[in-house]
């Protein structure tokens, strides 16, 4: 025994050593060094930790960086002139005050949050404006949640999800972004939900190109942008057409506002409420739609010049994009100069539609627009284009067999017809002070591991008028 | 002896243990990221983000002649990954309706910023060492993630 004494003591020494540098260098390589420096980034058993900016971390990116999945970031008010990638599955960043709490990209900076292959990741009630491009962006993700987001003067989009599914973008605000205010697109099925959010003085309120499935825009306000919402098709993106968005219990109104910021496709799109653009399969019901000056609510044709893939046939209507994506698109010489993304099969019911200068309900195509599959029936509207169009194009039963071309839309005329060019998005009015989220500084963190929620869609009823 | 063995299996179950748990997951990626990039001193290339050697991504699409063309769509390059043989001019023209820009993960001796790449612009260049030429948009995402694509030349 005593002669194995000394042996053992070096063991155990050696031992303890080696499990001492395994520590150190566990606490070093952990975290980048930026981490584990505040004093309350240690959440209770079974929840991530609580990283504080600026108390931890100087910034949202480096709490971002050190942060892990399940934790909480929360962000105390003052100005942060960041644009924050985010690269962590299951985070929750929040802001302690909507109102204070702002990301401001002086016009310089690209994207506010940008959320990039990061599944599961909520942004909280925040503000960014000021950026070049998007104010929060989720791109490639599955799982994502944008609740009580404020997000103005934005280049391209104000709150933007781009290849995304499983998503729920609630309880916000845009306004002054050239292209729209909110964005779904490049996904089907999206499985996502926008509601309760207010959009205006953007050139279009709501813009999703080739999403749809699963796709809910309800309970929402779109008013004084140069279009409301306009879900189309394009080539110009993957996962064409776009289809089966249902659209319920929006009030969409004066969306004619000629000094917005506006793209091309906003600028063809002004006067209209809503105006599904090449959609295909949409419903569009129960909203509340009124001061247009063209169409309250209008099924369009979308024309696209030097289109860079031809368009599917109906019956690949129901391929998820994932199958899609990888497809060699048609040979360039073989598409038309102008490609014309025809509206069909959608359903326009229940909706109450008045003040339009040019019609309540209306349906245009270059083609022959009987075909198409489009109906409408039980809304509440005074004029329509065609002339009868609920008893032309009715949901249930046979048509009436009338004039389509009596009162028919003269799209020649309107998609030549000049429009105000687009304002300045950095100069758009500055919103009002936003809702809060309740209880943001004692909520646990809520990743968007389980999106989106369902919505009772029979529950929703037209909404009441403004006073 | 049998008591040193014993503690040299330990140390190096501990020296595994220990840089597979103060790295996680990141670290093997890095790791591989490391020695893949390593590209032999090939002018511009780079492969470490796949951590495929010289091979470049698998998912590659051949394009034949002295010109080629990437379309830069919304927001998405088609094709994303392409192979071509020396001397080859590649041409990335903007079809989308938002503006991109087409910016190398290493160096800065070619792309496009975004000012010089709105919607319907085009930009060409000419590789003509071999090599794996990766590139992003950095609007719609980063070096490893979102809107990227590679250039193998061979």
């Amino acid at each position: 025994m005593e002669n194995r004494g000394p042996t053992m003591t070096t063991t155990r020494r050696l031992i303890a050593a080696l499990l001492a540098s395994l520590l150190m260098l566990t606490a070093a390589c952990g975290d980048d060094g930026s981490s584990d420096e505040g004093a309350d980034e240690s959440g209770e058993a079974g929840e991530g930790a609580t990283l504080r900016v600026p108390e931890d971390h100087d910034t949202i990116q480096a709490a971002v960086d050190a942060a892990e999945p399940g934790d909480l970031i929360l962000v105390a008010p003052g100005t942060y002139t960041e644009a924050v990638n985010v690269e962590t599955d299951d985070l929750t960043i929040r802001g302690l005050d909507r109102n204070e709490v702002i990301l401001d990209g002086e016009f310089e900076l690209d994207n506010g949050i940008r959320v990039l292959g990061a599944n599961g990741v909520a942004v909280e009630n925040m503000t960014a404006r000021n950026y070049t491009n998007n104010g929060f962006f989720w791109t490639g993700v599955e799982g994502y949640r944008g609740s009580y987001l404020t997000a103005y003067r934005t280049g391209d989009y104000g709150v933007y999800a781009f290849d995304s599914t499983k998503g729920l973008l609630e309880h916000s605000y845009a306004s002054g972004s050239p292209d729209a205010g909110f964005y779904i697109g490049q996904c089907y099925p999206c499985d996502a939900v926008i509601d309760d959010v207010v959009a205006e003085y953007n050139g279009l309120g709501y813009s999703g190109t080739n999403s749809g499935g699963n796709l809910l825009i309800v309970n929402s306000t779109f008013r004084n942008n140069r279009a409301g919402i306009v879900p189309n098709s394009g080539s110009y993106e993957l996962c064409y057409p776009e289809r089966d968005t249902t659209i319920v219990g929006n009030l969409v109104h004066a969306n004619n506002v000629p000094d917005t910021p506006a793209i091309d496709v906003a600028l063809l799109a002004m006067g209209n409420g809503i105006l599904p653009a090449g959609g295909v399969g949409n419903t569009i019901e129960r909203n509340r739609v009124f001061d247009h000056d063209r169409t309250g609510i209008g099924l369009v044709p979308f024309p696209e010049e030097d289109a860079n893939d031809d368009i599917p046939p109906p019956e690949d209507d129901d391929r998820p994009c994932a199958d899609t994506v990888d497809e060699a698109p048609a040979d360039p010489a073989s598409l038309p100069d102008l490609l014309i993304w025809n509206p069909r099969d959608n359903r326009v019911v229940g909706n109450v539609v008045e003040d339009s200068r040019l019609a309540d309900i209306g349906l245009g195509s270059l083609d022959d627009v009987s075909g198409l599959g489009n109906c409408f029936a039980d809304n509440t509207y005074t004029t329509s284009a065609p002339l009868d169009l609920e008893a032309l194009a009715p949901c249930d039963g046979e048509s009436s067999g009338g004039d389509w071309t009596a009162g028919a839309i003269d799209l020649v005329a309107l998609m030549t017809a000049e429009q105000p060019p687009s304002g300045d998005y950095k100069t758009t009015p500055v919103p009002e002070a936003q809702e809060n989220m309740p209880d943001a500084e004692s909520a646990p963190a809520a990743p968007a591991t389980d999106m989106p929620p369902s919505v009772d869609l029979d529950a929703i009823e037209v909404p009441d008028k403004p006073s | 002896m049998i008591r040193r063995r014993a503690a040299a299996v330990a140390l190096a179950v501990l020296l595994a243990a220990g840089g597979a748990a103060a790295c996680g997951g990141d670290e093997d990626t890095s790791a591989e990221g490391g020695e893949s990039s390593d590209d032999g001193g090939l002018s511009g290339g780079s492969d470490g983000d796949e951590g495929e050697g010289d091979e470049g991504p698998d998912d590659l699409v051949v394009l034949e002649g002295s010109e080629v063309a990437v379309e830069s769509l919304d927001n998405t390059f088609r094709a994303q990954n392409i192979q071509v043989a020396p001397g080859t001019t590649v041409t990335w023209t903007n079809e989308g309706r938002n503006e991109h820009d087409v910016l190398p993960v290493e160096g800065d001796d070619w792309g496009v910023e975004v000012e010089d790449f709105q919607p319907g612009d085009v930009f060409e260049h000419t590789f003509d060492e071999p090599g794996v030429y990766d590139y992003y948009c950095s609007i719609h995402g980063t070096t490893t993630a979102g809107m990227v694509g590679s250039v193998v030349v061979e």
